[in-house]
């Protein structure tokens, strides 16, 4: 085995672009670039390379086409700043791109003001990692996606920071990927976003102040835990919205302070535990269309309402959970309440089917229409109760 | 005076009438959500838009969207005023099926993955098509390549 050779490139060195340096260079050497402004753009990458930033060089495409494509195995591109990728609607121009590029690594870079960041294509076995990702959909309503991945398998994304994307990270058609720790904020829609991915773990990941809060859809075996996602609020914007999903799992996640903390719809064997719901507006949406899923050991706190549906049928367990709104009793102190909880409010079946019933929301109208039902329910779901209510919060 | 009143009342009555005549709404991308996929709409070369003969509407975040829904009659055919979409030469502008020839190509993604986009010039279609390995379409194949890919 032949040891590759390390090349420098910068204003001291005889090689002074990372084109001419990345002409220079054979399969396994070592680029070093060193600190300065590259001015280059549509670089190329088709044999196996390690590319290191040294005093963090900058290379800056102006706005147009793409930076750096990636070809090869087995490339590591670790401390550069990556700057203005093209804008355009026809072609989606990214930073660094990973072409069928396998057991490549993406480390420790800055991205601003990129169309696309990171763009992974038909690649497999490949890690990015602690990577800073801002972009500019805040002034720009036109924007692509800072971390996107197209039919890609066991791809590792973790410690990433997003913002200011059309989506934070998007998957679509990726199998086996583990999405942890990153921090998703002020996304123009998504903070995370799955299409048609099977086979994917998501955790520890916080996920605020997006348009939309996140979106799982079209998609079969997703674990989700130990996630926050917050601050969502908007007409259409969720914490968490799941669409199409079967057999998956969401556990010890926060939901607080979005319009609707989980929005489902034809969803199916998704367990819900240990979840904490808190101060949203609604903390569940759940579809008639939605079947054998199950809510258990969740914490639903201080929620305008706690779940709302749009039919009188219901196919999915409430068990076990604490609502705060729970007025029952123990008197066998066994922790479960005596009689069970139906979260469902008259009035937000009202709301559902007409929006703008919403303005009649705290009044006496609606308070005497709501405990009427209580007693005697006739139009909200019968079978969307909770048979065994905790009496405290599940720690 | 009893014919003043009269008059009154038949110009409310036009301007009532006038009023429920269905015409296109703009998207309002970023904020506006897809009636069939659920997603918030921020694509603003995509944006499609069903109005019904009672003039309520239908916003949609791309045309395969849109012609989903139609497939699955979550709309019937008859309560269809007219279909709109956009041409992605001309973002945020919604125009008529009828002015409209769409392409489906390989190497143009779109917000649902069926890469189908929409142009009011024929000859921007064609180049289209050939530049990113696709075919243009009329209305009735969109809809066979909708109902192929996605409701089969």
């Amino acid at each position: 085995m032949v040891v590759g050779a390390v090349i420098n490139v910068g204003t001291g060195f005889e090689i002074k672009t990372v084109s001419s340096g990345l002409s220079a260079s054979s399969r396994g050497d070592t680029l070093i670039i060193h600190t300065g402004v590259y001015n280059e753009r549509y670089l190329r990458i088709d044999h196996q390379l390690t590319l290191l930033g040294q005093g963090n060089p900058v290379i800056d495409g102006g706005q147009e086409g793409e930076l750096l494509t990636v070809l090869a195995d087995s490339v590591t591109i670790a401390g550069f700043t990556f700057k203005g990728s093209g804008l355009s609607h026809l072609d989606e121009n990214a930073a660094v791109r990973f072409e069928e590029a396998h057991y490549g690594q993406i480390r420790e870079n800055i991205f601003l003001d990129n169309f696309f960041a990171i763009y992974i294509s038909k690649s497999s076995n490949c890690l990015i990692e602690n990577n800073r990702i801002r972009g500019h959909a805040k002034t720009e309503s036109r924007s692509g996606n800072a971390i996107h991945l197209w039919y890609c398998k066991d791809i590792i994304i973790q410690g990433n920071m997003v913002s200011g994307h059309r989506d934070g990270i998007y998957l679509e058609f990726v199998e086996q990927c583990e999405v942890q720790d990153n921090i998703s904020t002020e996304n123009l829609r998504y903070g995370l976003h799955f299409m048609f991915s099977n086979h994917n773990r998501y955790h520890h990941n916080q996920f605020m102040n997006n348009g939309a809060g996140v979106a799982v859809m079209y998609s079969r075996h997703v674990d989700m835990w130990e996630n926050i996602f917050a601050d969502n609020w908007g007409s259409s914007a969720y914490g968490l919205l799941l669409k199409d999903i079967y057999d998956s799992s969401i556990m010890n996640n926060t939901f607080s302070k979005n319009t609707i903390g989980m929005y489902s719809e034809a969803c199916n064997r998704v367990n819900v535990e240990n979840n904490d719901f808190t101060q949203n507006g609604w903390a569940i949406k759940i579809m008639a269309n939605s079947m054998d899923n199950v809510f258990t050991q969740n914490n639903f706190s201080a929620n305008t309402f706690d779940v709302s549906t749009n039919s009188r049928q219901n196919f999915n367990l409430f068990k076990k959970n604490f609502w705060s709104r729970y007025k029952g009793y123990d008197m066998d102190q066994d922790g479960i309440g005596d009689v069970p909880f139906r979260p469902v409010k008259l009035f937000s079946l009202l709301v559902e089917m007409n929006e703008p019933a919403l303005m009649l929301m705290r009044s006496i109208f609606v308070e005497i229409l709501d405990s009427a039902e209580s007693y005697l329910p006739i139009l909200t779901p019968a079978t969307l109760i909770d048979d065994e209510p905790l009496m405290s919060r599940r720690l | 005076m009893r014919l003043k009143i009269q008059n009154i009342l038949i110009l409310i009555g036009i301007g009532l009438l006038l009023s429920c005549e269905p015409s296109v709404q703009s998207i309002n991308y970023g904020q506006d959500g897809c009636s069939y996929c659920r997603m918030t709409i921020v694509e603003d070369h995509y944006g499609s838009e069903i109005v019904t003969q009672k003039g309520k509407v239908y916003k949609f975040d791309s045309i395969e969207c849109l012609s989903a829904f139609v497939l699955k009659k979550q709309i019937a055919e008859e309560d269809i005023h007219e279909l709109y979409f956009t041409d992605l030469e001309d973002a945020g502008h919604l125009y008529p099926k009828s002015e409209l020839i769409f392409v489906q190509a390989k190497k143009l993604n779109s917000p649902m993955g069926l890469n189908l986009s929409a142009y009011r010039n024929p000859q921007t279609a064609a180049n289209v098509a050939e530049l990113y390995f696709g075919d243009t379409l009329n209305w009735k194949q969109v809809q066979d390549f909708v109902e192929i890919s996605w409701l089969k």
